[in-house]
């Protein structure tokens, strides 16, 4: 079937399997290899991109479903060759070890960011408690969000 | 001795930190850019044209006799290219955590086996032109068993008329060990104070399930992208399986998408490597969650039974203690995590009369293995619930008990092992109590006895290797060279696991040869063009692997200044090297970048700058660490939450403390799991993992991650470099007895089975 | 796996409706997807044909209607972060925000419906006891009509449950009557803080008049099939004034309430005991004038 969406402000048509879900266009079909599947249950995060503003697990949406919609990765983060604030802050503040969960961990600290621009440390650990990570036990991926969140505050943009 | 002493930063001669430029410093991992704009490729992110993709046939039964496997309808999809079975594979048996050529080890896996002996055990493999194809062609496998009867229990594997999962049957590995003279000891002892303590099966839980790709040529080499954590323990399997000479079967070590030992073992790298030798493709294997729970390794089931003896100042006179290692369905590396196991307890306290005794088992059961502490988390959960329950029946604080009995640095290993070298415990256990406010929060919060929401707080210690010297042979080689421009390539067999090791080597090469880190590649192993390595494993890299590239670069140092000085027209030791620019100490005003000295002495000298060297494993002290932590019991709903936790660990010096930091949170984060929630939890029924998923199987996420501070002990001292001794695994050691220590203060019990799920708590309020 | 079948992303109600009558075998709704998709992924369902509804505009809303005392209005496709940020519901429906709140992890909020929830009934469904505590009514919209029922009678009865093509299309909360007060409070107890599927849970809808009780409706998740009524302590508090005691006395019931429902049942030790919790917790958080901390009269969390 047919599906028209907008990737990393990039649009697509494309005729994808109605069985594919997002993450399977993503990295199959668009070579998007960012969004991980950790668990293929929408458990660990790994998967997560942003929809229309919104963090999703890409393994539980169906391709067919992004239809219209406009879709960030993390390949989109960086997508004028510049670190996003919040990636800058990931390697700045040691928050990406074996690196699997950080593409996820990124796209919903930054969808954090987008509906609040200010959170406290306890927002943030909520909106990232979809995420699993092996390796930091997310103490300085909490430390880069603050960062990244103080950051945008003083320069008075998101 | 002497002289290497010096060499390797001893601790009289330690330089202070701010005159380290790059050592002690924290350079960023060399690969966080790429890791995070998602560029990085993992091997599940890596297509090859014409790659064939697997789906494997696990068993549901947890021990049967395949009388019959029906493929023909999985064969007749289109886009399979094959299905294998026992019955057209290898029958050779390996060992899949063996990882020097000629290390004994019980050979009891094949790629397929006739019997089944675990839920998840293999049974059939579909190889296909596309994932789902193989998927829908599994599921048209038709195997036709003969049940066999199954046994869970490790306890019960050792009663007489237990079944026989491997012929000759259970323990299929038994040790005596110790020092002193325990009986007598314990006759005279004012208190024994016994413990039963269990630890459960874990999965390690790297976000990156188990994959591999291989990939066969024309002249019958087989290349294997693997992120794996001992190049040359998959190329020792593979090449067995395949029957291929060594120089035939090529493993190169892949970004690693996370471990801690799940990755170590050689599990399904000798599949794939066999199907594409078979088809004559690329063959990539990558497992689900469920499969990379199930079917691959988890941590080492153990029972413990303690018994401490001690005289009423609170001296340890004596301990026993018996560990039971299950180690599932095949003998993985049951014996020498059972020796690992028992080794710590020598290291950690003066005890003159101790004993260990271990039988490992088999149970039809997921395979244990490697698993970041290789036993260390196992029997420390074990000996310091123990040492907790000694201190309250003694009337003494846990720390006070600890400090009268700790080991002092440089003390020898009674059992006979490696000196403990510069042991700093008890700089761990002062230093961190006082920071902690030990004293203060341990009686408030053990006053605190009557509502609903409890408080406690517990600590506890942990010792951990560094790499295999006194046990293994453990060296390792690099080639280090400058090239024409003063950039360098270090040539060797790390494998960067996320923790920081290609950063790690290149700050100490820049250390010693002045040069910024960034200047320096370091690329993981590759079998075909590193030279030897023993792997990343042992927690041996810092301090071996590290001190391989401290020497390798002294050398290269040696044989710059040599060349450069007849270009220089000085004497050697008068050739000065600072920020990538070269003189002679009595011309300053002719500086050379290293680029160009590097050319010069290509085109005058003919000599190219490089060196290889091998540094041998020369000490092995012990890495040491104490956590303290306060915890909140709900003794409505049994839920424990962590509220802070300090971990103090003496590391002999930090090369980069946030790597180290970084290591140590997440060991906080392992070792919570472990002491609260993680637990494969096989169905005592028939064998099935019920937390075969992370819905079914929590790990700590975000919210129940309590505040981790850290407090580090650098005072060197040993063969490392600049001191350095490991962390990655004591970092999770000392985690989950302290917080069950924690638990039991506030609620005064002796919860001693792991984890302590709300079931257990209440339970034991109960009672 | 995944079994094979087709998509139909309808844009309007109408255009849903035309594909509910024009698709031919098994039709499955697709709402957020975060339990249909995994379904259809393990084999455990089937399905020819899947109607997005997600894309469905008309079912995403949250109002007022002056009808009777007042109805709050939920459309089926509303997701659960708009659920428990919406002013309406935690201003009509505390606890169904609340409930909201608790459920899943912010991506999944961010996806699963509160008629996806409803269409699933699992035994464990955070806003289920939350709706039936309010008397919420659903209409659900099928081949043969419509019909509106309540979501208790739904849940505890297969013959209302919804059939074949019927789409749970809108949620419907009545309001107390004009100068009633009414509050109300959900709580749940997971195996972790965040991100846990409920072992057990509660919902509570009390409305007061000068501090007596006048109705109240108490509902426990995660016992059966559907949420429990505890419809004997309900009637005996009719008409008291709130006592701090009461919290004790909801514990005892509670417990009561675990025996009868799960006798024998492997889980039983551990939730007549745990259920406890809930009856503190969820008396603190209604009435928070009574004094009582959780600790339900020890001492309160430092």
């Amino acid at each position: 079937m047919e599906l028209e969406f907008k990737v990393n402000d990039k649009a697509y048509s494309l005729e994808v399997d109605p069985e594919s879900r997002l993450l399977d266009v993503l990295r199959e079909e668009l070579g998007l290899t960012g969004a991980k599947e950790g668990c293929g249950e929408g458990e660990c995060g790994a998967c997560t991109v942003i929809m229309d503003d919104l963090a999703v697990n890409s393994c539980l949406v169906l391709a067919s479903q992004a239809r219209g919609k406009e879709i960030l990765t993390v390949e989109g983060l960086a997508a004028n060759g510049e670190l996003d604030r919040m990636q800058q802050a990931f390697i700045d503040n040691g928050a990406i070890q074996c690196g699997f969960c950080t593409p996820g961990m990124l796209m919903s600290a930054k969808a954090l960011l987008l509906r609040e621009p200010n959170p406290t440390e306890e927002e943030i650990r909520t909106a990232l408690a979809g995420n699993l990570c092996r390796c930091t036990g997310y103490v300085n991926i909490v430390n880069a969000v603050k960062d990244a969140a103080s950051a945008e505050e003083t320069e008075g943009s998101v | 001795m002497t002289e290497d002493k010096r060499m390797y930063g001893h601790a009289d001669d330690l330089a202070q930190p701010n005159e380290l430029k790059y050592v002690g410093h924290n350079v960023p991992l060399h690969d966080a850019v790429a890791k995070a704009t998602g560029k990085i490729q993992y091997t599940g992110d890596m297509e090859f044209p014409g790659m064939l993709y697997v789906k494997i046939l696990f068993s549901p039964l947890a021990h049967a006799r395949i009388k019959k496997i029906d493929a023909s309808a999985a064969l007749a999809l289109p886009g399979v290219v094959a299905v294998f079975t026992h019955a057209n594979t290898p029958e050779t048996l390996y060992n899949s955590q063996v990882w020097f050529a000629g290390q004994e080890a019980r050979a009891d896996e094949r790629l397929f086996c006739d019997t089944v002996r675990f839920v998840g055990d293999r049974v059939a493999a579909v190889v296909a032109t596309d994932k789902k194809t193989a998927a829908k062609a599994v599921s048209l496998i038709k195997v036709e068993y003969e049940v066999l009867p199954a046994l869970f229990d490790p306890e019960e594997a050792l009663t007489e008329n237990a079944i026989e999962i491997h012929p000759g049957g259970s323990p299929f590995f038994e040790k005596e060990f110790g020092c002193g003279i325990t009986s007598e000891t314990f006759n005279k002892a004012e208190l024994i104070v016994e413990d039963r303590v269990e630890t459960p099966k874990i999965h390690h839980a790297a976000m990156e399930t188990h994959v591999c790709i291989a990939i066969p040529d024309y002249s019958g080499k087989i290349t294997i992208y693997t992120p794996c954590q001992i190049l040359y323990s998959v190329r020792l399997v593979v090449a067995k399986v395949l029957r291929l000479p060594y120089n035939k079967v090529r493993i190169l070590k892949t970004p690693m998408g996370g471990s801690f030992g799940g990755k170590q073992e050689v599990t399904i790298e000798p599949l794939a490597a066999f199907f594409a030798q078979a088809t004559g493709k690329p063959v990539k294997i990558e497992y689900n969650r469920q499969e990379s729970i199930i079917s691959t390794r988890t941590r080492t089931r153990t029972i413990g039974y303690v018994r401490t003896a001690v005289d009423k100042n609170g001296k340890i006179l004596a301990r026993e203690v018996k560990a039971i290692v299950d180690t599932g369905a095949y003998t993985s590396n049951g014996s020498v995590v059972s020796m690992a196991m028992g080794k710590k307890i020598f290291r950690l306290y003066r005890i003159e009369n101790q004993v260990f005794r271990v039988q490992a088992v088999h149970t039809n059961t997921p395979v244990a293995g490697a698993a970041r502490g290789y036993g260390s988390p196992q029997i420390h959960a074990i000996t310091e619930i123990n040492l907790d329950h000694v201190a309250n029946r003694l009337g003494l604080d846990p720390v006070e008990f600890r400090l009268r009995n700790l080991v002092h640095p440089y003390d020898q290993d009674l059992s006979g092992g490696p000196s403990l070298g510069n042991a700093r415990i008890i700089d761990c256990v002062e230093e961190g109590a006082k920071l902690f406010r030990w004293q203060e929060r341990r009686a408030q919060a053990n006053g605190n006895g009557s509502g609903r929401f409890r408080r406690g707080v517990g600590m506890a210690c942990a010792t951990h290797s560094n790499g295999y010297f006194g046990a293994f042979q453990d060296f390792t080689t690099m080639t280090l060279r400058m090239l024409e421009d003063g950039s360098m390539i270090l040539n060797s067999g790390i494998h960067e696991l996320g923790c920081g090791t290609v950063t790690t080597m290149k700050q100490i090469i820049a250390e010693v040869i002045d040069i910024n880190p960034d200047r320096i590649e370091a690329p993981e192993g590759d079998t075909e063009t590193s030279p030897y390595d023993v792997g990343s494993q042992s927690s041996r890299v810092t301090h071996i692997c590290g001190a391989g590239a401290l020497k390798t670069a002294h050398k290269v140092k040696e044989i710059f200044q040599r060349e450069a000085a007849k270009i220089l027209g000085c004497e050697p030791e008068d050739v000065v090297m600072h920020a990538e620019i070269v003189w002679a100490k009595s011309k300053p005003e002719e500086k050379m970048t290293y680029g160009e000295m590097a050319r010069a002495i290509q085109r005058k000298n003919r000599m190219e700058i490089i060196a290889t060297e091998t540094y041998q494993a020369a000490d092995n002290p012990g890495s040491y660490g104490a956590n303290f932590v306060e915890v909140e019991v709900d003794t409505l709903t049994g839920l424990v939450r962590v509220i802070d936790l300090l971990a103090v660990h003496d590391v002999g010096k930090a090369i980069n403390p946030g790597f180290v930091k970084g290591q140590i949170y997440g060991g906080v984060q392992m070792g919570i799991g472990l002491a609260l929630s993680e637990d494969l939890r096989i169905d005592p029924k028939n064998g099935k993992v019920k937390g075969d998923s992370f819905a079914r199987y929590h790990l700590i996420n975000a919210p129940d991650m309590p505040l981790v501070n850290v407090l580090l002990i650098e005072k060197g001292g040993d063969l490392g470099p600049f001191g350095a001794k490991s962390i990655g695994e004591i970092a999770t050691c000392p985690t989950a007895p302290a917080v069950v220590n924690a638990v039991n203060q506030a609620l005064g019990t002796n919860l001693t089975t792991l984890p302590l799920t709300p079931e257990r708590i209440l339970a034991a309020l109960r009672e | 796996m995944m079994p094979e079948f087709q998509v139909s992303c309808p844009q309007s109600l109408a255009e849903l409706g035309a594909e509910v009558s024009r698709l031919e075998g098994e039709v499955l709704f697709l709402s957020g997807g975060t339990d249909l998709i995994l379904e259809l992924r393990s084999g455990q369902r089937r399905a020819d044909w899947l109607i997005d509804i997600s894309q469905v505009p008309e079912l995403q809303y949250i109002k007022v209607e002056s009808r009777l005392n007042g109805l709050l209005k939920i459309g089926s496709g509303v997701t659960f972060t708009q659920l428990s940020s919406n002013a309406l519901v935690w201003e009509n429906a505390q606890c169904l925000a609340q409930a909201g709140k608790q459920m899943g992890s912010t991506q999944i909020r961010n996806r699963a419906t509160l008629g996806g929830n409803i269409a699933s009934a699992s035994p464990a469904g955070d806003s289920l006891p939350a709706l039936v505590a309010l008397e919420a009514e659903v209409t659900v919209e099928g081949p043969g009509g419509a019909r509106t029922l309540a979501v208790a009678e739904m849940l505890a009865d297969t013959e209302n449950a919804l059939k074949a093509r019927e789409l749970v299309t809108e949620i419907a909360v009545p309001f107390a009557e004009p100068r009633v007060e009414r509050r109300s409070a959900f709580v749940k107890i997971g195996s972790r803080t965040q991100v846990s599927i409920a072992r057990l849970s509660l919902a509570a809808v009390v409305e007061l008049e000068n501090g007596i009780i006048r109705k109240l409706r108490l509902a426990v998740g995660a016992l059966g099939k559907a949420p429990l009524r505890l419809e004997n302590l309900e009637r005996d508090w009719n008409g008291q004034p709130v006592r701090p005691e009461m919290a004790a006395e909801l514990a005892q019931r509670l417990t009561e309430t675990v025996d009868k429902a799960i006798p024998g049942r492997q889980s039983q030790a551990y939730k007549r005991q745990a259920v406890q919790a809930l009856a503190y917790d969820i008396f603190a958080e209604l009435f928070p004038e009574q004094g009582l901390s959780q600790g339900g009269g020890g001492n309160d969390r430092r």
